[in-house]
C-alpha cells in the first residue's frame, strides 16, 4: 500500500504552524508571570521551604538555648561567648523566638506536607476505585467517606489522637491526614465519574488494557490539575489543623518547637508580653495566605472551576 | 430464518451475532428495583448478523436506533443482556476482561468523535504504542516507536507527528490517528462507529478511501455503523437496516438500494439525493417521532410511522385513508391528542365548545385530508371515537377504534422473509397476511 494514494488532509501540509501544546508546567509558569499575587505566594512559600530546610544555618541561635525570660524584641543577651541578639524577643522559658519560629517552620511544613500526601494517596485510591467500578464498591467506599465527612476535621483528629493515646508528630499526621481523606476521595470520584465516560477510556478498554492501567494512566493524569489545586489549598488547612491541635494541647510533645504550641504558650502572657504569641501567629498567617494565593493562581492556570475542589 | 443462504462463501463467518440483546436498566435505586418500577431501554433487541472475512457490512439507522450500542455489545464493551457473539466459532459473549484480552487484539474499534477518543494528555506515540505495550508487542519502546511511525505513514500522516498531542491535529488527521491505533494490533475485524460523521464533508471521502485501502491491504472485515446512506454506498458490500433495536432488512448493497423490500428502507432511500433524474423517487416523509425504546410498539415496530401500513380487514376504505386514521389511532393510544388545547383554541376564537364542535375541530386538526373524504361509516366511527374522548372516556374510545383500526402490522410481528440474497421483515412480504385476509 502506498501512502501517496491517501492524500494528506489539507491541514497536514501547513504542519509547521500548529498550535503549541501547553504542558501543565508551561501553563503554570504563564500564570505566575501574569498574576502577581500568585507569584508572591509562590515566592513566600519557596522562602519558607528554604528556611525550613536550612533551619540550622539560618537560625541565629540554638532554639533549645535558654536566655532571660520574656525579653522584648530587639534586645541582646550576654552569654559566655559574646552577645545574642533577639530580633523577636524570648519566650516564657527564655528561648529565642525568632530561632524557634524558624525551626517551627520545619515541623509545621513537614507535618502539613506529609499529612496532605497521606490524605492524597489514600483519598485518590478510594475515589478512583469508587468512581471507576461503581456499584457496591462505590456505595461502600462512599458510605464511609460520607460518615467521615459528617465529623468536623478537628474533632475527628482529636478523637483519633485520644484513641491512639499518645502525642507526637506521627500521630498528628495520621489524625489530620485521615480527617482529610474524604476531600480527596470525593474530588477524585467526581472527576473519574465524568472521565470514565470519555471515549478514550472506551478505547483503552477496547485494546484490552487492564483496569489498573486505565485508572492510573488514562484517567488520573486528566484529573491531575484539580488534584494539584486541591493539594495547594489543603496544605494551609493542614497547617492550621496542626496548629489548632497543638494549641489545644493535642498535638506534638510540648517541648517541640511548633507554631501552634508557641501560640498556645504565649496566650497566657498576652497582656504582659504580646510578642510571645503575635509572631508565631504572623508566621502561620503569612504561610496560609501565601498558599491560598498560589492555589488560586493554579486554579486559574489549570482552568479548574471554583467549587469543583475543596467542598469544605 | 437462517441466513446461511446469504453467506458469500462457504466458510464459517468471522463474526456471528445471534439474537443479541442489550437492555439498559433505568431504575435508579433499590426501591425501583424492589417495586419493579424501573424500566429497561431496549437499545438492541434481538439482532442477528454475520460478518465474513474481508467484507464490509454497514449497519444503518436513524440516531437512537441502537446501532452504536450494537457495535459495543458485539465487542463486549457493553455486557449483552442476551444472545451470543461468536468470533471464528468461539463464543465470546460473556468473557471476563482477562479472558477477552486475546480477542481484543482481533477486534478493534474506531470512534465517531476522533478528538474525544484520544487521550488529551498523551502524545500520538503514547496513544498508538499503548495497545502494543498492553499485548506485549515489540521488544522495547524504540521498537514500538518505529512501528508507530510506520503506522502513521500508512494512514497518511508523517513520522514526525508522533510527538504531537491530539488537539494539534485537524479532525481528519485525528481520525487517522484513531485508525492507526486500531491497526496497531493487526486486528481481523474493525467496528467503525460513525467513522466520518464528525468530519467535514471534504475529508469524509478521504477517510472512507483510507478505510477501504487498509481493508484490502490488511484483509480486514469492517463493520461500519452509520446513519448516512452515502457512506454505505461508498464502502459497504452488505447493509443491515436497523430500526428501534431490530434489523428490519439486510442484504447486498446494490440489491437493497435498487429493490428495497422494507417500507422503512424505502423511506430512508427516498431521502438520499440522486443525481440521475430518472432514479429520483418522491421523497417519503416519515411522520411522527421515533417511538421510545422503553416501550417499543407491538407487532412490527415501524407500524406507528409506516407509510405502507396494512389496513385492517374491517376497513372499508383504501390504504391512504387507513393510514390517516391509523395515525390518529396511534396518537390516541400514546395520549398525544390534546383535547384541552383544542377546546382552548375554540374558546379563544369565540366559538362554542360543545362536544360536536370540539369533535369536528379535533378531527379536522388530526387528519390531513378533509374528513368528508372518508367513507361514511368510517366518519361515523371517527366521530364516535372523538366524542368518547371528549367525554373523558378514553377506554371506550380505544375500544371503538380497535374494532376498525387494528392493523395486522400492530398485532403480530413480521418474520424475516428471504428474497434473493436479502431478507426483510414486513407483513407485506408474507402471503398469509394481506389486507383482504383477516388476521387470526
Ligand atoms: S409490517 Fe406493516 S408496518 Fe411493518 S413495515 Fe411492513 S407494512 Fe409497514
Amino acid at each position: 500500500m502506498s501512502t501517496s494514494q491517501s492524500p494528506i488532509d489539507a491541514k497536514a501540509d501547513e504542519i509547521d504552524d500548529v498550535e503549541e501544546h501547553l504542558t501543565l508546567r508551561k501553563r503554570l509558569w504563564g500564570t505566575l508571570k501574569r498574576d502577581k499575587k500568585s507569584m508572591l505566594g509562590a515566592i513566600v512559600i519557596l522562602s519558607f521551604l528554604l528556611v525550613a530546610i536550612f533551619a540550622p544555618y539560618v537560625a541565629p541561635v540554638d532554639p533549645e538555648q535558654e536566655y532571660g525570660i520574656m525579653e522584648p524584641p530587639n534586645t541582646h543577651s550576654e552569654t559566655a561567648d559574646g552577645e545574642a541578639y533577639h530580633l523577636l524577643g524570648t519566650d516564657s522559658y527564655g528561648y529565642d523566638i525568632f530561632s524557634r519560629i524558624i525551626f517551627g517552620a520545619r515541623i509545621s511544613l513537614l507535618v502539613a506536607l506529609v499529612t496532605v500526601l497521606f490524605a492524597f494517596t489514600t483519598g485518590t485510591a478510594i475515589g478512583l476505585a469508587a468512581g471507576y467500578y461503581g456499584g457496591w464498591i462505590d456505595s461502600l467506599l462512599m458510605r464511609y467517606v460520607d460518615f467521615q465527612w459528617a465529623f468536623p476535621t478537628l474533632i475527628l483528629a482529636a478523637g483519633i489522637i485520644a484513641v491512639s493515646g499518645s502525642l507526637g508528630v506521627i500521630n498528628v499526621i495520621i489524625a489530620v491526614g485521615v480527617a482529610f481523606i474524604d476531600d480527596f476521595a470525593r474530588l477524585v470520584r467526581s472527576e473519574v465519574l465524568s472521565l470514565r465516560e470519555k471515549e478514550y477510556v472506551v478505547a483503552a478498554r477496547a485494546i484490552g488494557m487492564s483496569d489498573r492501567r486505565i485508572m492510573i494512566k488514562e484517567i488520573l493524569p486528566n484529573a491531575v490539575a484539580s488534584l494539584i489545586v486541591q493539594v495547594t489549598l489543603m496544605i494551609p488547612i493542614a497547617i492550621l489543623a496542626e496548629a489548632s491541635l497543638s494549641f489545644l494541647g493535642l498535638g506534638v510533645r510540648p517541648t517541640t518547637p511548633t507554631w501552634g504550641l508557641m501560640l498556645n504558650e504565649g496566650r497566657q502572657f498576652i497582656t504582659q508580653a504580646w510578642w510571645l504569641s503575635i509572631f508565631p501567629g504572623f508566621a502561620i498567617m503569612i504561610v496560609v495566605l501565601a498558599f491560598n494565593a498560589f492555589g488560586d493562581g493554579l486554579r486559574d492556570a489549570f482552568d479548574v472551576k471554583e467549587g469543583e475542589v475543596l467542598d469544605r | 430464518m437462517s441466513d446461511s443462504s446469504l453467506q458469500s462463501d462457504d466458510g464459517e463467518p468471522l463474526l456471528t451475532v445471534r439474537n443479541l440483546k442489550k437492555h439498559f436498566d433505568t431504575s435508579t435505586g433499590l426501591t425501583d428495583r424492589l417495586l419493579g418500577g424501573g424500566q429497561s431501554v431496549k437499545a438492541v433487541d434481538g439482532v442477528d448478523l454475520t460478518l465474513h472475512e474481508g467484507e464490509t457490512l454497514a449497519v444503518v439507522g436513524e440516531s437512537g436506533c441502537g446501532k452504536s450500542t450494537l457495535g459495543r455489545a458485539i465487542l463486549n464493551l457493553h455486557q449483552p443482556t442476551d444472545g451470543t457473539v461468536r468470533y471464528g466459532g468461539e463464543d465470546i459473549t460473556h468473557l471476563s476482561g482477562k479472558e477477552m484480552k486475546p480477542y481484543r487484539q482481533k477486534l478493534q474499534l474506531i470512534f465517531q468523535d476522533p478528538l474525544s477518543s484520544l487521550n488529551p494528555r498523551q502524545t500520538v506515540n503514547e496513544i498508538i504504542s499503548a495497545p502494543m505495550e498492553v499485548h506485549g508487542i515489540g521488544d522495547s519502546a524504540a521498537d514500538r516507536r518505529e512501528r508507530v511511525e510506520e503506522l502513521l505513514v500508512q494512514v497518511g500522516l508523517k513520522e514526525s507527528h508522533a510527538d504531537r498531542y491530539p488537539h494539534q491535529f485537524s479532525g481528519g488527521q485525528q481520525q487517522r490517528v484513531g485508525i492507526a491505533r486500531a491497526l496497531a494490533l493487526e486486528p481481523r475485524v474493525i467496528v467503525a462507529d460513525e467513522p466520518v460523521s464528525a468530519l467535514d464533508v471534504s475529508v469524509q471521502a478521504q477517510i472512507l478511501n483510507l478505510l477501504s485501502e487498509l481493508q484490502s491491504s490488511y484483509g480486514l472485515s469492517l463493520l461500519t455503523i452509520t446513519h448516512d446512506l452515502s457512506v454505505v454506498s461508498q464502502i459497504a458490500d452488505r447493509v443491515a437496516v436497523m430500526y428501534l433495536g431490530e434489523i428490519v432488512e439486510i442484504g447486498p448493497v446494490e440489491q437493497i438500494f435498487e429493490r428495497p423490500q422494507h417500507p422503512y428502507t424505502r423511506a430512508l432511500l427516498s431521502a438520499v439525493p440522486r443525481i440521475d433524474a430518472a432514479d429520483r423517487t418522491d421523497r417519503i416523509l416519515l411522520k411522527g417521532s421515533v417511538p421510545s425504546p422503553i416501550n417499543p410498539p407491538s407487532g412490527c415496530r415501524f407500524h406507528t410511522r409506516c407509510p405502507e401500513v396494512i389496513p385492517s380487514s374491517a376497513w372499508p376504505g383504501n390504504q391512504s385513508t387507513f393510514r390517516e386514521a391509523f395515525r390518529f389511532y396511534n396518537r390516541l393510544l400514546h395520549e398525544e391528542l390534546e383535547i384541552d388545547l383544542v377546546r382552548e383554541r375554540l374558546e379563544n376564537e369565540g366559538r362554542s365548545t360543545d362536544t360536536d364542535t370540539v369533535a369536528t375541530q379535533l378531527l379536522d386538526e388530526s387528519f390531513q385530508m378533509p374528513i368528508e373524504e372518508l367513507p361514511d361509516d368510517v366518519q361515523t366511527v371517527m366521530y364516535e371515537i372523538a366524542r368518547h374522548l371528549i367525554e373523558d372516556n378514553r377506554e371506550q374510545a380505544i375500544e371503538t377504534a380497535q374494532g376498525v383500526l387494528d392493523s395486522p402490522c400492530k398485532q403480530s410481528k413480521p418474520e424475516m422473509q428471504v428474497s434473493g440474497a436479502s431478507q426483510a421483515s414486513c407483513h407485506l412480504l408474507t402471503a398469509e397476511v394481506t389486507p383482504t385476509i383477516s388476521p387470526e
